[in-house]
């Protein structure tokens, strides 16, 4: 969400001299956190609050901004061409259980091409992080035995994979992937360009229809399009879509506010930019650079509710 | 005198070690008057004392918890877990927590151990070497070798550890680390240790060689002082005698300071445990694992406060776990003080009184 | 007595027993591990000071000082800003009250009273940073504590909790070496000890306290862990405000923009890096000036 933002900060200042506003790139966890404790006005985070933080912060809310897609992202040096995951693997792989890179389990989903005999090196985030739980939340969705419900969290515990590195950060995760051969990482499809620079390849992993796709924006939306609309707090979970040409690990990008800011004036400066976000914000000339998807007119309409109800 | 030895990040209280030929005589105290002055004075003063209360109370206090909750494993058990953030809390013998929350620290505590004594295996050779070195050159040289030790000594730990990871990181694992697994590595019984897979130049063996880094300015800038204090007229003996440089060292010089070299070396052992930022950037962040051998990724107590508190302060279990951290470390630091205060005690009474009354 | 031609020894008949081979040998080793460990104490410092001119300068751009950072881009001026800013605020609260409490320690105190104050100091500066950090951001910054959020208060009272120990030491150090006679000289002339304090002892001490002060300011600047958690980080230069308003400083980026793949996040987090080295040079220079002159000025 950070180079988003950072769009974003740019774009309303331009159209809005005197506003000022600062960014900084944390974790979702501190973005939600952050924001109930006023430590900052507005918090980002790819994943919705959990029950705990509703009720530790009861007048924050999550305001759905656009859709997001987690990507798989590997570096295998000699390998060229698009490889397939599917939950099953991705989850074996992060338990440890595949350790090469030519495992029969990869090499079944990939008919045609040779694998090269690297061991697999698995990248996860330390921090508490949106990233991660879309991930784990589409790899229980999909193959509950191999990735169980405790482990769906946004700082899991995660199984003892042989050399697993732990960084902080997506921007982190892409450099530390970039320069381990044999790595897997999954990274927002905001950090594309960054990805391409560290030549990394992306995965293509497969949704409920059997399909292997990539995160393209017409996989985002089609995703998307074939979930109901979100519940009227916002939160929504958006892994493992039926539609065939739809990206399975897919989320909302939640902006986390306080619904009741100190003052009137600090909730209508709030209030604005937000509005301003989800519609020219959410222009393609800001969403494409990243990747992200608009919202659908639904969840649109529930994002506009929310933001009303901030008040100072 | 612009870095003084008492050098920021850890344990400088240890007190410096008796002058010979007895205390300087006691300057003129004031013992009335003095007015605003003298209670502002008080003011400042007790400010220390309060501030170590005040500190003490609020980690203990956070930490109860925890403590509760955890209790002898945090020090036995590897595993560390910030909990299910996305479940319901449940409560456990009536304190609340989230599922899955464990706080083992026992890596921590073994890698802040670990990466100190590394460091100073290495900086103390070569600190000594170096300050025997320097105290016989001239004085130009040695002024200009000495901005050097002042600058190592003042720079910022972040510059450290960008440099350790940008830079030496990758340079030791691809160089060094080969090397050392394939000499010390095929010595059986060592090969655990020394041998196997040498990493990705973040862990134990780059953090220890970082941590040398930022503890030989301290060490060597205080023996080059201690060193240069020895009477010329007790080193002349020793040449009149005719002991060879190596001799007089070992017989004259090392024993005169040893007592002020323990000193120096417990600053340095203070500024170890309590190196935060750059071995955050180097130690590979591996909570939940012991390193597999020397070059594997580990974490200090330091580091993991530094790099997960953002994650733990989302949940209170979290950051009373952090606070017991916090605690324990502060006890290392203070009986690493307490034993090498004893230290010195003991290896002043043992040093050659050859030189009193000098 | 014998003679010594040639460095042999007559009386005895014999020769002076030469020099064994295994000494001379143990003593070229000797000199060969001190120059070794000379090189190995040098080396890092060139090392890193041209490492970090190697990357920083060749991208090099005066408008990294006069441009705030936006987002992960930008300058740094606001973060340059912040950290005069926060050391300005340390000298005055932390220095202050250091420089009162090594008065008080040097001046008034005697005894078991001295002792314990001492040692309250000096166990203080025996305390890691990020735990003074990590006690800052739970009394202060959080809302379970005072809630002031993240701001230039916090941040300059934690830092100098951490530099009392330094300048405390140094005033009391400098104070004690400042002759007896002086004071003695004062209080037979009948001069109130306020008055003898303020223009005849600390104006003799003044180098050692500035030399304390140098290496205050040579700390805050170079600090992280504790600002991370109490200053928090800002794109806009600081306001006067005390709580609510974070305040960016130099060491951030170095530690969070080092890893990001963005090459402008990488090539700021040098140019601060290069800033911080170009700092703690100059204090060692003014360091050693006020040496100089202090000395030639000494009676």
């Amino acid at each position: 969400m950070f180079p988003l933002f950072g769009a974003w900060q740019k774009g309303y200042i331009a159209e809005n001299p005197g506003i000022k506003i600062s960014t900084a790139s944390t974790n979702s966890g501190t973005g939600i956190s952050s924001a109930g404790q006023g430590l900052v006005d507005i918090g980002t985070s790819d994943g919705p609050l959990s029950a705990t933080q509703a009720s530790q912060y009861p007048s924050v809310e999550n305001i759905p901004m656009d859709v997001d897609g987690i990507e798989v992202v590997y570096n295998l040096p000699g390998f060229s061409g698009q490889l397939n995951l599917s939950a099953t693997v991705l989850a074996q792989i992060y338990q440890g259980k595949i350790t090469t890179w030519n495992d029969p389990a990869i090499a079944k989903i990939n008919p045609g091409v040779t694998l090269p005999s690297t061991k697999i090196v698995t990248i996860h985030r330390g921090d508490s992080s949106g990233s991660t739980v879309t991930l784990v939340q589409y790899l229980n969705a999909a193959d509950p035995t191999d990735w169980p419900e405790s482990l769906v969290s946004s700082s899991p515990t995660w199984p003892k994979a042989p050399g697993a590195l732990a960084e902080t950060g997506t921007g982190a995760m892409v450099t530390a992937a970039g320069s381990t051969a044999g790595s897997i990482a999954y990274v927002g499809v905001s950090y594309a360009s960054k990805i391409a620079a560290a030549k990394l390849s992306v995965a293509a992993v497969e949704n409920a229809a059997g399909k292997f796709t990539t995160a393209t924006p017409a996989a985002l939306t089609a995703a998307v399009d074939s979930f109901p609309a979100p519940s009227a707090n916002g939160s929504e979970v958006l892994v493992n879509t039926t539609a065939p040409a739809g990206y399975p690990i897919t989320g909302y990008e939640y902006a986390v506010v306080n619904s009741s800011q100190p003052s009137t004036a600090k909730a209508d400066l709030i209030q604005n930019f937000l509005y301003w976000a989800l519609t020219t914000g959410t222009d393609s000339s800001y969403l494409g650079p990243v990747g992200f998807v608009p919202l659908p007119a639904a969840t649109h309409a529930i994002s506009v509710s929310l933001i009303t109800k901030i008040s100072g | 005198m612009a870095f003084p030895a008492l050098r920021r990040g850890g344990g400088g209280g240890a007190p410096p070690p008796p002058p010979r030929g007895g205390a300087p005589p006691a300057p003129g105290r004031w013992l009335r008057g003095g007015g605003p002055i003298r209670a502002l004075g008080l003011a400042g003063a007790v400010v220390p004392g309060l501030v170590l209360a005040g500190l003490l109370i609020e980690l203990i206090v956070k930490a109860i918890p925890a403590i509760g909750y955890s209790g002898l494993s945090f020090f036995t058990s590897s595993t560390w877990e910030f909990g299910e953030q996305y479940a319901a809390p449940v409560t456990t013998n009536g304190m609340t927590h989230m599922q899955g929350e464990e706080f083992g620290a026992l890596p921590q505590i073994l890698g802040t151990l670990a990466t100190s004594a590394i460091a100073l295996a290495i900086a103390i050779p070569v600190s000594l070497g170096a300050a025997l070195l320097i105290a016989e050159l001239p004085r130009r040289l040695a002024d200009i070798i000495g901005a050097f030790l002042e600058l190592l000594a003042g720079m910022p730990s972040v510059l450290l550890g960008l440099w350790g990871a940008l830079t030496l990181g990758p340079i030791v694992a691809a160089h060094v680390s080969p090397l050392i697994a394939d000499s010390l590595g095929r010595i059986p019984g060592l090969t655990g240790v020394f041998g196997q897979s040498t990493g990705s130049g973040q862990g134990l063996f780059t953090s220890g060689l970082l941590l040398a880094v930022m503890v030989i300015p301290i060490v060597a800038s205080t023996s080059r002082d201690l060193i240069r204090g020895v009477p010329a007229l007790a080193r002349e003996g020793a040449v009149a005698l005719g002991l060879s440089d190596l001799e007089c060292a070992r017989k004259v010089t090392l024993p005169w300071v040893a007592p002020g070299i323990v000193g120096a070396i417990v600053l340095g052992l203070g500024r170890a445990l309590g190196e935060t930022i750059a071995v955050a950037m180097v130690c590979g962040v591996a909570l939940g694992s012991l390193p597999t051998n020397l070059y594997g990724a580990m974490i200090t107590i330091a580091a993991n406060i530094v790099q997960n508190l953002d994650t733990a302060i989302t949940d209170p279990m979290d950051v009373s776990a952090f606070a017991e951290l916090a605690l324990v470390l502060m006890v290392i630091t203070l009986l690493a003080n307490v034993v090498a205060t004893l230290l010195v005690r003991r290896v002043s009474g043992t040093a050659l009184p050859v030189g009193r009354g000098l | 007595m014998s003679e010594t031609t040639s460095g042999r020894n007559v009386a005895g008949g014999g020769e002076w027993p030469a020099v064994h081979a295994s000494r001379k040998i143990a003593n070229v080793c000797y000199w060969i591990a001190r120059c070794i460990a000379l090189a190995l104490v040098i080396g890092p410092a060139l090392w890193l000071v041209g490492g970090v001119l190697a990357h920083a300068v060749p991208n090099w751009q005066w408008s990294v000082i006069t441009t705030n950072t936006t987002g992960e881009t930008g300058g740094l001026k606001q973060a340059i800003l912040g950290t005069l800013v926060i050391t300005l605020g340390v000298l005055i609260i932390g220095g202050g009250i250091s420089i009162l409490a090594g008065l008080y320690l040097a001046e008034f105190a005697v005894g078991r009273h001295r002792t314990i104050l001492r040692s309250g100091y000096e166990v203080l500066s025996g305390i890691p940073s990020v735990v003074l950090g990590l006690v800052g951001y739970l009394v202060l910054v959080s809302d379970r504590g005072l809630d002031w959020k993240y701001g230039l208060l916090p941040a300059v009272l934690v830092v100098s909790v951490i530099i009392i120990p330094y300048i405390t030491k140094a005033t009391e150090t400098s104070l004690l070496q400042v002759p007896a006679a002086y004071r003695e000289g004062a209080e037979a002339l009948g001069i109130p000890p306020a008055w003898a304090l303020r223009k005849i002892v600390l104006k003799s001490a003044l180098p050692g306290i500035v030399t304390g002060l140098l290496v205050a300011i040579a700390i805050s600047v170079g600090e992280t862990a504790p600002l991370l958690y109490t200053a928090g980080w800002s794109d806009f230069a600081p306001s006067l405000q005390l709580t609510g308003q974070p305040v960016a400083f130099l060491t951030y980026p170095v530690f969070t923009f080092y890893n990001l793949p963005d090459q402008g996040a990488k090539i700021l987090s040098y140019d601060a890096g290069l800033l911080l080295l170009v700092f703690v040079l100059a204090i060692i220079i003014v360091g050693r000036v006020i040496v100089m002159w202090s000395r030639r000025h000494a009676e």
